[in-house]
C-alpha cells in the first residue's frame, strides 16, 4: 500500500515542472506530434520496451499489495497462520522495489539518450539554416528551444509516460479486483470519483483564467525589472528613481493580488477532494460494516483491502488530469522544436556543382534585385563589373544596401532576380562550401569564441600549423599585442574576447581572414567602432591582406577608403556615383559633399 | 535564511494563524485512522451499527474541520508568501536605486535582474512550502509515530529502527545526489553558452564554413549533459525506491508482530498500517522540502548580497540645493575604478565656463566617458575635486545636481511605452509643441511622423524596433527636453551620417545657448567647432585649446587629425 506515495518526488531532479493550475499550452496537433516524436526516436528506443513491461509489473504489485495486506489482516483476525501471506507480501514489496529501481535506472539512460538525439537533430538542423532565419528570430527564443523545450520533453514526457502507463494499468486492475470483491462497494467509490471529477472541472475552469492573468502580470513585472535595471544609468541621470519605483509598485501589487487570488481559489481543490474522499471512506466503512454484520461476507480483511483500494483508485484520477496537462505543455514544446526542423535549409548544391578553387576574382552583378520582404526592395536592378584584383569601396547612408551586396555575394541570401557571377560562373553553380571558402570576411562585430587566441585565429582551418597562425598574426599586426598576453597564442579568451579591446579583437578577426588565404577579401565596417590609432593599424593590415586580390571594403569613415581603386556611392539600392576618390571629388556630387562634411570643411 | 525569517517576522500574526490551521489540518488527518480503527474494533466487532454511524459522523465532522483548516491555511499561506515576495522585490528595487554605479558594476546588472526575478520566486516557493507542507510533514510524521507507540507500545522499537534507516537514506540521497545535480547545472550552463556563442557568431560560422567544428562542440556539450543527467537520475533511482521499501518492510513487520494479536485489536492494526503510510508520506515530503530549502538558502544569500551592499557614495550631510549656472571645474582629479589597479584618470585639471562648448576627443579607453561620469556624480573622484559654479559636486543635493545635467549616453536606452512617454522623461510637464520642437532639433520628427501612430507609437522593450540612429536621435531629444544647464553628449551621434550629425549639433547649439555643452567624440569633425577641445589619452590631458591651437601644440591631436582627414593640417 505504500505505493501510494512512493512515486519519485517530482522536484528532486532540480527542474521545476509546471504544477497544478499552471498555464497549460495546448499542442496544435497532439496525435501528429506524438507520432512524429516517436519516429524521431528511431534507433534510440532500446529500453523503452523494458520500461513498458516494468510499468505493467509495477501496476501488478500496486494491485496485489493491498489485497495481500487485507488478506493478512483477515488471517490475523481469524487467528490463522499468516506466514505465507506475509511472505508473499514481502516478495511483492521486494519485487516492487527491484522493479522501480530498475525502471528508473533504465529510464535515466534511455531518456537521456533520446533527448541527446533530439537535441542533436535540432542542432544539426539549426546549423544548416540560412542566415535569414537567424535575422528573423530572437536569440533568446532559439535558446529556449534548445534547452527549455527539450528539457520539458525529457522530464515531462518520460515521467508522465511511465506514470500514465502505471496509473492506467492500476486503475483497470483495481477496478477488476474491486468489482470481483464487492460490486456494491465499488459503486460507492465510483460515485466518489465522479464527484471529485466534477469538483476539479469546476475549480480549474475558474483558476485557469486567474493563472493566465498571473502569467501576464509576472511578464509585465519582469519586463519592468529588466528595463529598469539595465537602463539604470538613464534612470539615475533623469532622476526617475521615484517614478520608476512607483510604476514598479503598481505592477508588483497587481501581480501579488492575482497570485493570491489564483492560489486561494486553486487551494480549494485539495481539501474539498479530501472531504469527498473521507465521505467515500466513511460510506464504505458503514456499508461494509453493515454487510459484515449481516454476513454478506465473512472476510473482515476485505474492509481493509477495500479501504486501501479506494485510496489507490481515487488518487490516479486526480493525478492523471495534472499529468495530462504537463504532457500537453511538453508536446507543445515538441511542436515548437519541429517548427524549426521544418524550416527550409540553405539550398543544397546543384547536382553538377563545381568547386570554386583559386578564384581569379572577376565578379559581375547583372541586374540584381533583392527584397527581404515582399515589395520591399533593398537592391534595385543593380549591375556592376569588377576585374580581378580591384579594390572596391562601398559607401552610402545606413540602410542603402551596402551589406546586402556582401550578403548576396557570399550567398547568405539569394538574389530575388538577376544573377551574380564569379570568374564567369553563376554563384549557384559552385558548391556552397567552396564558394564561402573563397571569401576572407571581416565583419563589424568581431565575434570571437571562448577558446585560445590560437584557435580563434585558426577558426575554420583546423589543420593550420602554428607557423601559419603566427604568420597570419604578423601580417595583420596582431602579433605584437598577442605576444604581450600572459600565455601568448595559448591565452584562453574566457569571456569570448571581451577581455581584449575592440581593436585587438578586430585584429584577431583580420588574422582569421588572412589565414584563410582567400582570393577575395570582404571588410564590412571593420573599423567603424575602433579609435583612430587602432584604425591606422587595421588599415595597414588591410593593405597587406588585400594586395593583388579582389576586395570589398564597406566603411563609414572615408579616410579608410580613399585609396581604393573604385568607390561606389550607394543610395536606396542603386549606385549613384562611381569612380576613384579624385574623380568623385571632381564630380562634386554626393560623395564630395559627404567627404567635405566629414573633414569639417563645411 | 535570516532574510526569510526577517520578512516572516513582519507577518508573524498571519504566520501564526497559518501554523494554527496547519496544525489543525494535520491533527484532523491524524485522527482519521484512529477513528477508523474505532469503527472497526468497537463498531464492527461488536456489531453496533449506531456506534459505527456515531463514529462515522465524528469522522466526517473532523474531515470538515480539516478541510476548513486547509482552506484557511491555504489562504493565509498564499497571502503571506506572495506578500513577502512582493515586499522583498520592492525593497530590492528601492535598494538598487540607492546604490551607485560602482556597486552596480560590481554586482552586474544581469545578475541583479536574476536575483530580483528567479531568486525571489525561489524564496517565495520556500515560504509557501514552509507554510503548507514543511511544518505539516513533521507534525504528521511525529504525530503518526506517537499514535502508533501510544496505541501499540510493542511496535515502538521497530518504528524507531525504520525511522533511523529512512533518515540515513534521505541523508544519503542528499549527500550523493546534490553534487550530481550541481554537475548537471554546470553542464547545462555549458550547453547554453555554446548555443549563445553560436547564435551570436552565426555569420562567422557560415562565412568560414565551420559548421562541422560547431557541431562537434555541440555534440560534446550535449553528450556531457546527457551523461551528467543520467548519473544524477540514477542516484535517485537507487534511493527513492529504497525509502519506500524500508517503510513497506515496516508494515510487514507490524503485521508479523501482530499475528498473535486478539481479534479486538484488528482496527488498531489497520490504523498502524495506515499511520505507517502517513509517515512515509511525511518523510518523502521532508526530503523534497530539504531540496527546496537548500535552493532557497542559496537564493536568499544572493538576495542578501544586494541588501548588504553598502552604497559606495556617501550622501553629504549638509547637501545644498544651489542654482546651477554651469561652470564646470576639474581640480587635479584622479579616478580609479574599484576593480582596477591603474588610474583611469590622472591629475585632470580644466575649466569650462558656463554657456560655452567643449569637445573631448581621444582613443577608446582613454577615459573620456569616465571623465564626464564624474560630473553628475555617477562615480566620485578618487582624489581631487569636481566643482560646479565653484561648489564641490559632492556637497550638492543629488536631485538638484542631476536635474541640471542632461546626459546622452553612448548606448541609447529607451523604455517600453510610447515615443512621447520616452521623451517626457526629460520633462513631465512638457507641452506637445515643446516635444515636437526638440524632436525637430534632433532630426527625428520626420521619422516619428512616418511611424503608424506618430508620437504615440509604442516602442518595444529597450526600443528594440528602432535602428541605432533612431534611438540616438530620440535620446538626444529626450535630453534636450530637460532644458539642462549642462548638456553632455557622450559619443551619441556615432550612428548618424555626417550630414545629419552636423544639422543636429547646430540645432543643439542654437537651442541650448546658455547651457554648457560637452561633446565627446572620436570624430574630429564633430568636435572641431567647439569653443575649446580637450584631447585625452591614457587618462591624461594631452592638450586643451581651440582646434588651431591644438594642431600646433598637441601631437596626439595632430595624429588623429591626419588619420581621419588626411593630408597636411595646414593644407586646406
Amino acid at each position: 500500500m505504500a505505493n501510494n506515495y512512493s512515486t519519485p518526488p517530482s522536484n528532486m531532479n532540480g527542474i521545476q515542472r509546471p504544477g497544478r493550475g499552471m498555464v497549460v499550452v495546448k499542442p496544435k496537433n497532439l496525435k501528429g506530434t506524438l507520432i512524429r516524436l516517436w519516429k524521431t526516436t528511431a534507433g534510440h528506443r532500446k529500453g523503452l520496451g523494458w520500461i513498458l513491461l516494468l510499468s505493467i509489473l509495477a501496476s501488478a504489485t500496486a494491485i496485489l499489495s493491498p489485497f495481500l495486506s487485507g488478506k493478512a489482516i483477515t488471517l490475523i483476525n481469524n487467528g490463522d497462520p499468516v506466514n505465507i501471506v506475509l511472505l508473499s507480501l514481502l516478495i511483492i514489496y521486494i519485487s516492487e522495489w527491484l522493479n522501480k529501481t530498475l525502471q528508473q535506472f533504465i529510464m535515466a539512460k534511455t531518456c537521456q539518450n533520446i533527448i541527446h538525439h533530439i537535441r542533436m537533430g535540432l542542432i544539426q538542423k539549426t546549423l544548416k539554416l540560412p542566415l535569414s532565419f537567424f535575422d528573423k528570430h530572437q536569440h533568446g527564443e532559439l535558446m529556449s528551444r534548445l534547452t527549455n523545450d527539450i528539457d520539458n520533453i525529457s522530464t515531462t514526457i518520460s515521467n508522465s509516460l511511465s506514470l500514465l502507463f502505471t496509473y492506467f494499468f492500476t486503475i483497470i486492475g483495481i477496478f477488476i479486483m474491486m468489482v470481483s470483491l464487492n460490486p456494491l462497494l465499488t459503486l460507492v467509490s465510483i460515485v466518489g470519483i465522479v464527484a471529485i471529477f466534477i469538483l476539479t472541472k469546476f475549480i480549474t475552469s475558474r483558476t485557469k483564467k486567474l493563472f493566465k492573468e498571473r502569467q501576464v502580470n509576472l511578464g509585465a513585472l519582469n519586463g519592468h525589472i529588466e528595463e529598469g535595471i539595465s537602463g539604470i544609468t538613464v534612470v539615475k541621470a533623469f532622476s526617475r528613481e521615484e517614478k520608476m519605483q512607483q510604476e514598479f509598485e503598481e505592477k508588483n501589487d497587481k501581480l501579488c493580488k492575482t497570485s493570491i487570488d489564483a492560489l486561494i481559489y486553486s487551494g480549494y481543490l485539495m481539501p474539498l477532494t479530501n472531504v469527498i474522499n473521507n465521505i467515500c471512506f466513511l460510506l464504505i466503512a458503514v456499508f461494509s460494516g453493515i454487510m459484515y454484520l449481516n454476513n454478506v461476507f465473512e472476510d473482515i480483511g476485505l474492509i481493509t483491502t477495500f479501504l486501501l483500494y479506494i485510496r489507490q483508485f481515487n488518487r490516479p484520477f486526480v493525478e492523471i488530469a495534472n499529468i495530462y496537462n504537463n504532457f500537453q505543455t511538453a508536446v507543445a514544446g515538441a511542436e515548437r522544436i519541429f517548427e524549426i526542423i521544418d524550416q527550409d535549409e540553405e539550398p543544397a548544391d546543384a547536382k553538377n556543382a563545381i568547386k570554386l578553387e583559386n578564384a581569379k576574382g572577376d565578379i559581375e552583378f547583372k541586374n540584381v534585385s533583392f527584397e527581404y520582404k515582399k515589395d520591399y526592395l533593398i537592391l534595385d536592378d543593380f549591375s556592376l563589373k569588377i576585374k580581378a584584383g580591384t579594390q572596391v569601396a562601398i559607401v552610402g547612408p545606413t540602410g542603402s544596401g551596402k551589406t546586402t551586396i556582401i550578403n548576396l555575394l557570399t550567398r547568405f541570401y539569394d538574389v530575388t532576380s538577376g544573377e551574380i557571377t564569379i570568374d564567369g560562373h553563376k554563384l549557384e553553380e559552385y558548391t556552397m562550401k567552396s564558394l564561402r571558402e573563397t571569401f576572407g570576411v571581416v565583419l563589424q562585430d568581431s565575434s570571437l569564441f571562448a577558446s585560445t587566441v590560437k584557435d580563434n585565429i585558426a577558426y575554420g582551418h583546423d589543420n593550420a600549423t602554428f607557423e601559419e597562425i603566427v604568420e597570419a598574426a604578423e601580417l595583420s599586426g596582431a602579433d605584437s599585442f598577442i605576444n604581450r598576453l600572459e600565455n601568448k597564442y595559448d591565452t584562453l579568451l574566457e569571456q569570448g574576447g571581451l577581455e581584449l579591446s575592440q581593436g585587438e579583437r578586430q585584429l584577431i578577426t583580420i588574422s582569421r581572414a588572412v589565414i584563410a588565404k582567400a582570393p577575395i577579401i570582404i571588410l564590412d565596417e571593420a573599423t567603424s567602432s575602433v579609435d583612430t590609432v587602432t584604425e591606422q593599424k587595421i588599415k595597414r593590415a588591410m593593405v597587406n591582406m588585400c594586395k593583388g586580390k579582389t576586395s570589398f571594403i564597406i566603411a563609414h569613415r572615408l579616410a579608410t577608403i580613399r585609396d581604393s581603386d573604385i568607390i561606389l556611392f550607394i543610395e536606396k539600392g542603386k549606385i549613384i556615383e562611381q569612380g576613384s576618390h579624385d574623380e568623385l571629388i571632381k564630380l562634386n556630387g554626393k560623395y564630395a559633399q559627404l567627404y567635405l562634411t566629414q573633414t569639417g570643411a563645411i | 535564511m535570516k532574510l526569510i525569517f526577517r520578512y516572516i517576522q513582519k507577518h508573524i500574526l498571519i504566520f501564526a494563524f497559518s501554523m494554527l490551521f496547519l496544525t489543525m489540518e494535520a491533527v484532523a488527518d491524524l485522527l482519521q485512522p484512529t477513528l477508523m480503527s474505532m469503527i472497526v474494533d468497537n463498531g464492527i466487532t461488536n456489531a453496533d451499527i449506531s456506534l459505527i454511524i456515531k463514529y462515522g459522523i465524528i469522522m466526517l465532522l473532523i474531515a470538515f474541520v480539516g478541510a476548513f483548516s486547509a482552506i484557511m491555511r491555504n489562504k493565509f499561506a498564499s497571502t503571506t508568501s506572495q506578500t513577502i515576495a512582493k515586499e522583498i522585490r520592492s525593497d530590492l528595487y528601492a535598494k538598487v536605486h540607492t546604490l551607485s554605479f560602482e556597486n552596480i558594476d560590481k554586482l552586474h546588472p544581469a545578475s541583479i535582474i536574476t536575483r530580483m526575478t528567479n531568486d525571489v520566486t525561489q524564496v517565495q516557493e520556500f515560504i509557501n512550502g514552509l507554510m503548507r507542507i514543511m511544518v505539516k510533514a513533521p507534525i504528521t510524521c511525529i504525530g503518526a509515530i506517537v499514535l502508533i507507540i501510544i496505541r501499540t507500545p510493542k511496535q515502538a522499537p521497530i518504528i524507531a529502527i525504520i525511522l533511523v534507516i529512512v533518515s540515513i537514506l534521505i541523508l544519503g540521497n542528499i549527500k550523493f545526489g546534490y553534487p550530481k545535480f550541481g554537475i548537471v547545472q554546470k553542464k547545462l550552463d555549458g550547453l547554453n553558452s555554446t548555443s549563445r556563442e553560436f547564435l551570436s557568431s552565426v555569420r562567422v560560422v557560415k562565412a568560414f564554413s565551420a559548421e562541422d567544428a560547431e557541431e562537434a562542440k555541440f555534440v560534446e556539450s550535449s553528450q556531457e549533459l546527457a551523461l551528467a543527467n543520467t548519473e544524477a537520475l540514477r542516484v535517485m533511482a537507487v534511493f527513492a525506491p529504497l525509502i519506500s521499501l524500508t517503510v513497506n518492510f515496516g508494515i510487514i513487520i507490524l503485521l508479523w508482530i501482530s499475528k498473535s494479536q486478539s481479534s479486538e485489536q484488528i482496527g488498531k492494526l489497520m490504523a498502524s498500517v495506515n499511520y505507517m503510510t502517513q509517515v512515509l508520506f511525511g518523510v518523502t515530503m521532508i526530503s523534497n522540502m530539504i531540496n527546496v530549502a537548500v535552493r532557497s538558502i542559496a537564493s536568499s544569500k544572493r538576495i542578501n548580497e544586494i541588501f548588504n551592499e553598502k552604497p559606495a557614495q556617501v550622501k553629504a550631510e549638509n547637501a545644498q540645493a544651489i542654482d546651477i549656472h554651469g561652470t564646470i571645474t576639474f581640480d587635479n582629479v584622479s579616478f580609479k575604478y574599484a576593480k582596477s589597479s591603474i588610474e583611469s584618470l590622472s591629475n585632470i585639471t580644466f575649466e569650462v565656463k558656463s554657456g560655452s562648448t567643449i569637445g573631448i576627443i581621444g582613443p577608446t579607453g582613454s577615459g573620456k566617458s569616465t571623465l564626464i561620469n564624474l560630473i553628475p556624480r555617477f562615480y566620485d573622484a578618487t582624489s581631487g575635486k569636481v566643482l560646479i559654479d565653484n561648489v564641490d559636486v559632492n556637497t550638492i543635493e543629488e536631485h538638484c545636481l542631476r536635474n541640471a545635467i542632461s546626459l546622452v549616453p553612448q548606448k541609447s536606452l529607451l523604455f517600453s511605452g510610447s515615443i512621447k512617454d520616452n521623451l517626457l522623461w526629460g520633462d513631465e510637464n512638457a507641452t506637445d509643441e515643446e516635444i515636437e520642437h526638440v524632436a525637430k532639433i534632433a532630426c527625428v520628427h520626420d521619422f516619428i511622423m512616418s511611424t503608424s501612430d506618430g508620437y504615440n507609437t509604442l516602442l518595444g522593450q529597450g526600443g528594440v524596433n528602432l535602428s541605432g540612429g533612431q534611438k540616438q536621435r530620440l535620446s538626444i531629444a529626450r535630453a534636450l527636453l530637460k532644458k539642462p544647464k549642462i548638456l553632455i553628449l557622450d559619443d551619441c551621434t556615432s550612428a548618424l551620417d555626417s550630414k545629419t550629425e552636423k544639422t543636429v549639433l547646430e540645432g543643439i547649439r542654437e537651442y541650448a545657448k546658455d547651457a554648457t555643452v560637452i561633446i565627446i567624440s572620436q570624430r574630429i569633425s564633430t568636435v572641431m567647432k567647439s569653443d575649446s577641445i580637450l584631447c585625452i589619452d591614457n587618462g591624461e590631458i594631452q592638450g586643451h585649446g581651440t582646434h588651431n591651437e591644438l594642431l600646433d601644440s598637441c601631437a596626439t591631436y595632430r595624429n588623429i587629425y591626419i588619420s581621419q582627414i588626411g593630408g597636411e593640417p595646414n593644407g586646406k
